[in-house]
């Protein structure tokens, strides 16, 4: 089966800086591949250079089989970032049937109702209201809703909790999963909190280093669904041990 | 009546408490000193002046705050397309930017007798005076505004496949309008300054041109009439940009908190 993601051998970054170097990666198709590492250690740049924002200075890389430019026009990426990045200037609703309404002339292949949408992640009774009347929490659920309603089949996210505080984190966590598991598309989740990558993924790659490359990967056997807190499960425990072990100091 | 055309008018009301103030300050100390009607006019005299001349100081204002209006709306236009210009191209925007510098150098008043002999003693010259005086403060802030977009929006947008045409009317120019209310506060007096100052070099009507008749004429009661007209135009310039901004940007925090 073709890979979601496919990185291979790629190094990026800007001109004077070399951010990543020599990383191969591959999401399979519905598999939630969390990507843990230090603050500043490229995990953003990762993520640009997989939506095709930035361009590899070396390797390649080919999204749902093809170039990422033609995976982005087809808006079969999805991009979560860590502050929700809504319009202030548009409702719950209006930023929610943004996607839809930017390059229109891709239907976004089997794109849901922002409406439903919105009722999925709780927000049914705040359509008419704008972002700055809203949590932090509320905010980060319209930006999830929003990147999930032209149903895609790579969905990007950038600490997409990181900016919450830890019981908001704690229940959002398991709405993401329940999304997920939803919508069944691939999830690259770009983390520093290396719990949160073993709560949530199936996979987690370790970067580090300068220029960032891939210092190893966990498998998380721990079936679904998971618990809230680490602590909970000594398989969690384990798994969030063994990632530990693989970041250099 | 909402909270905002309250807070419209609670400006206006307190901006008029004021000028009174000052008037009856003035008034106390003219007629204590006797200070002669050629030095200082007593505010009673300005206003039994303008109360009388009322249709004619009616007439001048409306040219005045016509040439303004219209000059204003030209320099704003003229403004956000060359900002939008200079916001898709860094080529354009270094050969707009040197341009837009040197018409702001150019002192006013040194260019309004020039416009006058091309344009003649219409409204014309006043009306590209007014603009060319909103033209830099609006151009600033509106490409400041249109490039300081948030990264994570426009990453977003990216992301869809949004067109660079999309990306400028769905995140660029709505990111604009607080800044462009900014230079908008200045630029409506600016406008209205404009047109006076262009009036006042060769014109055959308008505030601009009372005030220059009055000045030779050592007509103070008119001269200080037509000061007070354009501070009241002045103050209620300001109070309706503010009101249309608490309309337009209620989603800003800025607006929020003002």
């Amino acid at each position: 089966m073709e890979s979601a993601v496919a990185l291979e051998n790629v190094s990026a970054g800007y001109p004077g800086t070399p951010v990543l170097e020599g990383l191969s990666l591959r999401v399979a198709p519905g598999e939630f591949v969390a990507v843990a590492g230090r603050s500043g250690t490229g995990k953003t740049t990762l993520l640009r250079v997989i939506a095709g924002l930035v361009p590899p200075a070396a390797g390649t890389v080919r999204v749902l089989g093809g170039a990422p430019l033609a995976a982005r026009r087809a808006k079969r990426i999805g991009f979560v970032a860590q502050d929700a990045a809504l319009h202030p200037w548009l409702t719950v609703l209006g930023n929610v049937e943004l996607p839809l309404r930017v390059n229109a002339t891709s239907d976004g292949d089997g794109a849901l109702s922002p409406r439903d949408q919105l009722e999925r992640v709780g927000l049914g009774a705040a359509l008419a209201r704008y972002p700055h009347e809203l949590s932090g929490g509320m905010r980060q659920r319209v930006a999830l809703a929003r990147a999930l309603v032209t149903a895609p089949d790579v969905l990007l996210m950038d600490e997409p909790l990181a900016a919450l505080d830890e019981l908001t984190r704690e229940d959002m966590r398991g709405e993401l999963l329940e999304l997920w598991a939803a919508s069944r598309c691939a999830v690259v989740y770009v983390t520093h909190d290396l719990d949160e990558a073993v709560l949530l993924a199936d996979r987690v790659v370790v970067v580090g280093g300068r220029p960032a490359r891939m210092v190893g990967e966990v498998t998380v056997g721990a079936g679904r669904p998971r618990p809230r807190r680490v602590a909970r499960r000594s398989d969690l425990v384990d798994a969030a041990d063994a990632v530990r072990g693989l970041l250099p100091a | 009546m909402t909270r905002r055309g309250r807070s419209a008018v609670l400006d206006v009301a307190v901006a008029a408490l004021t000028l009174a103030a000052v008037a009856l300050v003035l008034e106390a100390w003219t007629s204590a000193f006797r200070v002669p009607g050629y030095l200082v006019p007593a505010p009673s005299a300005v206003a039994a002046r303008l109360a009388r001349d009322a249709t004619f100081f009616a007439g001048e204002t409306t040219v005045t705050l016509f040439e303004a209006a219209l000059g204003f709306a030209l320099g704003t236009s003229l403004a956000f397309v060359a900002a939008s210009a200079m916001a898709f191209s860094r080529a354009l925007e270094r050969t707009i930017f040197p341009l837009a510098i040197l018409v702001k150098l150019t002192p006013i008043v040194a260019i309004a007798p020039l416009f006058t002999l091309w344009f003649g003693f219409g409204s014309a010259p006043k009306i590209a005076i007014a603009g060319l005086i909103t033209f830099f403060p609006m151009l600033v802030n509106a490409f400041v505004g249109m490039r300081s977009v948030d990264p994570q929006e426009l990453a977003f947008l990216e992301v869809l496949g949004a067109s660079p045409g999309e990306v400028f009317w769905r995140l660029r120019a709505p990111s604009a309008l607080p800044y462009l209310f900014s230079a908008a506060r200045v630029s409506a007096n600016l406008a209205l300054i404009g047109a006076v100052v262009a009036e006042w070099t060769g014109a055959e009507r308008g505030l601009g041109r009372v005030i220059f008749v009055a000045n030779a004429n050592l007509d103070l009661t008119a001269l200080f009439g037509a000061v007070l007209i354009l501070a009241a135009a002045g103050i209620t310039v300001n109070a309706l940009v503010g009101a249309l901004e608490r309309r337009v940007l209620h989603w800003h925090p800025i607006t929020l908190t003002a």
